[in-house]
């Protein structure tokens, strides 16, 4: 209670003085809260918070073919976000108790803690989330390394990256998970790119254990601070195609589970003052970047300056969401072209537009392939390079295997993956991912095939 | 000490390239800097030969080395280009008619026509005018939109096709930030198109789209350009200067970012259902415009009624 008060006089105090002392909303009680230009009391401010949530969910839910007796799971870091998101939940699904929204609510943490070297992380999430009785499910990041984790349940090759730059998919070698993921992060000293890794592997994993576990929609606590950072650092990142996708209240690009952001018009102060209020305690949770400098990486980066920004200017948050909700997937967008480190789309030719604003050669020297300092490179004494920076080379199989993995990867973790430098041994990537190639592979074969004989067939593809 | 160029293999590398990292002698740097802006010209199908086009010129880093690329790329791949310098005097002393001192000794060592094109000609206005009247605060406002229009009418008066500006990678990741800050989804999306065609008005571009500002100056160092590098006396938009101060941590964090925001901005697709402002021409001057007065008249009306806002 305290604390909230200081924070709300201390904004009052700083740049915008309300004329009126009373809540803006029901004109009679005292205010004690100030969210951006606004005051309110308690009441009123629950009221309204509920209501952004109720409004997101019920949306969703009138768009959803599975009207009532959804099961779903809900992603639970531990943080204040999807504190309250679980809270808000429960409240909603067991309003009416004999009509339940969700037939059956998933609880399921990610455990993060190899990463730092620390205790697991489960024991306490579990605890916190107990009075619910929802089924938990606590898994450990390293796990994304089993074989069961893809879509086929028991792939078991993987991607090998090695220090010469050599891209090989190799049967599942014999180190454990927890080896096989330190090593690959401990290999990845820029933290931009860790800090990629860790999400797009986490949300690997969480999308298929919904999958597996027979939801169809995963419930995510990014809120409108979040997703502000989020819409800024996916630009930086040169993610913009896949932004949409990313930060949108809803998408359905992972078909069978539903992604959806119940949280996504509430800012990070409007939970936490929610949180103190209703009594519900976080977990912290310390990721790789906490409590480092600001240049660390792009995505600390990016919240440093949105959250400065923030307090300067109090609508910063809601007008870049507003901007980011602006944006749609393009028409262009296939389903085959998936990333397969990241899942998100690619677009055709991304390739080709980075080659020719970044000229790395020169035509006439016949030997150089110009990316010398890049580590994922082609061999030398090629005409031009069959590497992962695009120099199209097909002349050995081992550029070919680069070529092609290059070619399943989309535009910002092409970038990422270049900013790897390997300085012990090889990386491992996950079985997901060489079953992602692998696939990919396959439909090419398969679009060769049509068309070698193509003057044959009566019927079209879908049709088959 | 002595490392090689990773181009050429021969030459000592002696400069460590701001957008991709690799070391380079001079002499590759130079052909990797201008075959980039070349490959803007021709992918984007920017020019056709015979155009008659005007470089919006300055004096500044970003326009000298323009001036100077343009000239040479014209001649190196027979463009066919007839070459044009245009510059605006917004009338403010200390700073335009120094630079404008720069852009004269340009033209003389690039045999280029120079048309320079001033405010109070134009407006009745020079901007030292302008900022006694208004104040520092949105004098800005006044300068950007004032010379928009004077760059157009000014390529009138010369009879050009085309207008090329200095704008570079650095300017167009920035806008595309500022855009979603602000909130301008309008601008979002035509901010990362390198040529613009307004009704009837004349064509814009943009051939340093995916130039680093590092690289600019890096150019004009060893080229020993000649250039004027004052910032303008009048203090820039603080808003922007955060953009900005952001845009240059990312790039220290991770150099390819200016290119990727672009990339990111290129990729953008605004919803169908998104109102978006459309674009008619102004009543008064007959100028593009998405209201019914174009914003310079607008302006031009305040100060002349002595009501500035």
């Amino acid at each position: 209670m305290c604390s909230i008060q200081e924070e709300t006089s201390l904004d009052l105090n700083v740049k915008f003085k309300p004329t009126t002392k009373n809540c803006v909303k029901c004109k009679t009680a005292k205010a004690i809260i100030l969210i951006r230009h606004s005051t309110y009391c308690k009441k009123c401010f629950q009221h309204v918070f509920v209501g952004k949530f109720r409004k997101n969910v019920e949306k969703s839910r009138t768009a959803s073919s599975y009207g009532s007796g959804e099961k779903i799971m809900v992603g639970f870091s531990g943080g204040p976000s999807s504190r309250a998101m679980l809270q808000l939940i429960n409240e909603y699904n067991e309003a009416i108790p004999h009509k339940r929204v969700y037939s059956e609510i998933v609880v399921c943490h990610i455990d993060e803690s190899l990463l730092l070297n620390q205790k697991s992380t489960i024991p306490l999430i579990e605890q916190s989330v107990r009075k619910y009785n929802y089924p938990f499910i606590g898994l450990y990041l390293q796990d994304i390394y089993n074989s069961d984790v893809t879509k086929s349940g028991f792939y078991n090759s993987v991607i090998e990256i090695e220090i010469d730059a050599k891209i090989s998919q190799q049967k599942d070698p014999t180190e454990s998970p927890a080896e096989k993921l330190s090593n690959l992060l401990n290999n990845i000293s820029n933290l931009t790119v860790k800090e990629d890794f860790i999400w797009y592997l986490k949300l690997c994993y969480l999308i298929d254990t919904a999958r597996k576990n027979g939801c169809t929609r995963l419930f995510l606590g990014d809120c409108s601070t979040r997703l502000s950072i989020k819409i800024i650092s996916l630009t930086s990142k040169g993610r913009g195609f896949s932004l949409p996708l990313e930060t949108s209240g809803e998408t359905n690009w992972f078909e069978d589970v539903i992604i959806t952001r119940p949280m996504k018009d509430m800012l990070s102060k409007e939970i936490g003052i929610y949180n103190q209020f209703a009594g519900l305690d976080d977990v912290y949770v310390q990721n790789v970047t906490s409590m480092m400098h600001a240049k660390a990486s792009i995505e600390r980066l990016t919240e440093d300056f949105i959250v400065g920004l923030e307090k300067e200017f109090p609508s910063t948050v809601s007008t870049i969401a507003r901007t980011g909700a602006k944006l749609t997937p393009s028409d262009s967008i296939m389903k085959e072209n998936r990333c397969v480190i990241c899942l998100m789309p690619y677009q055709e030719n991304n390739k080709i537009w980075q080659n020719r604003i970044i000229v790395m050669t020169i035509p006439s020297s016949q030997q150089s392939n110009g990316c010398n300092d890049i580590q994922l490179n082609c061999s030398k004494n090629t005409t031009s390079g069959g590497c992962i920076n695009g120099c199209n080379d097909t002349s050995n199989d081992e550029s070919m295997v680069n070529a092609e993995f290059a070619d399943s990867l989309c535009y910002a973790c092409r970038v990422d993956i270049r900013d790897i430098k390997i300085t012990n041994k090889k990386i491992i990537l996950p079985p997901y991912v060489a079953e992602g190639v692998e696939e990919r592979k396959k439909k090419i074969n398969r679009k060769q095939m049509r068309k070698h004989i193509e003057e044959y067939l009566l019927c079209s593809e879908e049709e088959l | 000490m002595g490392r090689l160029c990773v181009i050429c293999d021969k030459e000592r590398a002696i400069i460590k390239r701001p957008k991709t990292g690799q070391k380079l002698c001079k002499e590759c740097f130079y052909y990797v800097f201008e075959t980039e802006i070349h490959n803007a010209i021709i992918d984007n199908k920017l020019f056709k030969k015979g155009d008659r086009i005007a470089i919006a010129a300055s004096g500044g880093k970003d326009s000298t080395v323009l001036a100077h690329v343009m000239k040479l790329l014209n001649e190196r791949y027979q463009y066919g280009l007839e070459l044009f310098l245009l510059s605006v005097d917004e009338g403010i002393t200390g700073y335009r008619d120094d630079s404008l001192e720069t852009v004269k000794r340009n033209q003389q060592q690039y045999e280029l026509p120079l048309k320079i094109i001033s405010y109070s000609e134009l407006y009745g206005w020079s901007m030292d005018q302008i900022v006694k009247e208004v104040g520092l605060k949105n004098n800005c406002t006044f300068c950007g939109v004032f010379r928009r229009q004077a760059l157009d009418r000014g390529a009138v008066i010369l009879n050009v096709d085309h207008i090329v500006t200095g704008h570079n990678a650095d300017d167009i990741a920035e806008t595309v930030l500022m855009n979603i800050l602000r909130g301008d989804i309008a601008r979002l999306q035509r901010c990362t198109e390198i040529c613009t065609t307004g009704d009837g008005c004349i064509r814009r571009s943009k051939p340093f789209k995916y130039t680093y500002e590092k690289e600019i100056v890096m150019y004009a160092y060893f080229k020993k350009l000649d250039y004027f590098s004052t910032e303008c006396i009048y203090s820039p938009n603080s808003y922007r200067g955060h953009a900005r101060t952001f845009l240059k941590d990312l790039e220290s964090v991770r150099p390819s970012a200016i290119i990727d925001i672009i990339h990111s901005g290129e990729a953008f697709e605004i919803k169908k259902e998104v109102k978006l402002p459309t674009q008619g021409v102004c009543k008064r001057c007959g100028y593009m415009s998405s209201n019914e007065l174009c914003k310079a008249c607008v302006l031009l009306e305040g100060l002349n009624r002595g009501l500035p806002k």
